[in-house]
């Protein structure tokens, strides 16, 4: 699988976020599609999955509403990461599930500091709501 | 041990030493901590199994020596030698297992940390961690006994005080905030021993843990200010303080856990419900793409 690479912001760039108690655009390169969401997303963020392209974002939200299990068919433990993570990609996703987990769980509610994403709009987050700004944006920043 | 072999340098000086201090990224850490869990769930595994067969092999080996040293003196001594042997193999096996133990608690808490600040943590930036994997009976961590006591049933007590303060670390995320964190167990060792009825003395040890987890966290003025007042505190968070500042507003937080058994781990999401808390107690200062 060959590395994500930063590109400038407008490009063609991932669309998952990073960040666990805060979010912000991923900004690397995107590669691939997902099946699920049809959001373009980078290597880094594409579940370990056989035969689909699924990013890890989609994959989480399947495995915490039980469509499916994750590679291997374990069951998520309660605590983060419980899962090997040997490679890079297993690294992101078992931290993209358990941030999944968290927010529902917990109800915390991240910093956004990234670029508007109705995919986001199930999940609350806080976001610095401009008092002299009317326009209704549910916060984050456009791309222009 | 087969895996030992495959460790790399900078994990055997790190089982040799049992501590770890430095300034890697969270790939880094995770790269040198995970291996070393591994190879601590199989050292433990190892070290019990030695364990258990010593146990075994010295309890039929003197059954049947006796038998048949009572029955065929030359078979008897043979089946002794052979025990003593065994034994010395079982107990080199043990001691040289034992040696190589790592505290589970530090490792089990720190691994699963990794993948979640390396979502936030500035890539610029290395983590700062200082790890001691010694365990809390470590040389030079015992820090009092209490006199001798009676309570119950018991007629001698002794309390043993242990001050383990096993993890202590520092991290800066991609929005400037900076984490300052510290774990530290406090271990009561309960040395009781009680006569029953037949006269018997009987000794056991309970152990009981606390396990308190600090963090200060200072978010920078020119992202965050402090938030509204939020609701109390959730369980187990025992100090909660708030203090905005010209550069950063500071917030520094502490919670306890209590654990059962010296093996007993605090879980990791001690110290992801503090750094959530810590980010419940501020508001986004500006707009801003980071």
């Amino acid at each position: 699988m060959e590395a994500a690479s930063p590109t400038p912001a407008g490009l063609d760039t991932c669309a998952c976020k990073r960040g666990f108690f805060t979010l912000r655009d991923c900004e690397n390169q995107a590669s691939a599609t997902c099946d699920i969401c049809s959001r373009r997303v980078c290597s880094k963020h594409l579940a370990p999955r056989v035969g689909a392209t699924v990013c890890v974002e989609c994959a989480a939200k399947q495995e915490e509403e039980g469509v499916v299990t994750p590679q291997g068919g374990k069951p998520s433990g309660k605590q983060p990461a419980a899962q090997p993570m040997e490679t890079e990609e297993d690294v992101t996703y078992q931290a993209a599930r358990y941030r999944s987990r968290y927010y529902r769980s917990y109800g915390y509610e991240p910093m956004w500091w990234g670029t508007y994403d109705p995919y986001w709009s199930g999940y609350g987050y806080r976001w610095y709501d401009d008092p002299y700004d009317d326009r209704d944006d549910a916060g984050g920043f456009g791309d222009s | 041990m087969s895996s030992y072999g495959t460790l790399t340098a900078d994990h055997k000086t790190v089982v040799r030493e049992k501590v770890v201090e430095g300034d890697r990224s969270p790939e880094g850490w995770l790269a040198l901590l995970a291996p070393l869990a591994a190879f601590d769930a199989e050292t433990d595994a190892a070290r019990r199994r030695a364990g258990g067969w010593l146990a075994a092999v010295i309890i039929i080996g003197l059954i049947l020596t006796i038998v048949g040293l009572a029955l065929e003196p030359i078979a008897g001594a043979a089946i002794g030698a052979a025990t003593i042997v065994l034994s010395l193999v079982l107990w080199s096996v043990y001691r040289r297992t034992k040696k190589m133990d790592l505290a589970n608690g530090p490792l089990a808490f720190t691994v699963p940390l990794m993948p979640i600040l390396r979502e936030d943590v500035d890539p610029a930036e290395p983590v700062h961690l200082r790890l001691d994997l010694a365990g809390y009976q470590a040389h030079g961590k015992e820090k009092g006994k209490s006199d001798p006591y009676k309570k119950g049933r018991y007629h001698k007590i002794v309390d043993t005080f242990y001050e383990d303060p096993w993890l202590a670390g520092h991290a800066r995320f991609v929005d400037g905030t900076d984490l300052r964190f510290k774990v530290t167990d406090v271990v009561i060792s309960q040395r009781k021993t009680k006569r029953n009825p037949r006269g018997k003395v009987k000794t056991k040890t309970k152990i009981k843990k606390k396990t308190t987890v600090e963090l200060v966290a200072g978010f920078a003025a020119k992202n965050y200010k402090q938030g509204e007042a939020q609701a109390a505190a959730p369980e187990g968070v025992r100090k909660e303080k708030v203090r905005p500042g010209e550069a950063r507003t500071t917030v520094r937080l502490a919670s306890v856990a209590k654990l059962t058994g010296g093996e007993a781990a605090a879980d990791p999401r001690m110290f992801i419900d503090l750094v959530a808390r810590a980010y419940q107690q501020i508001a986004p200062a500006r707009r801003k793409k980071l």
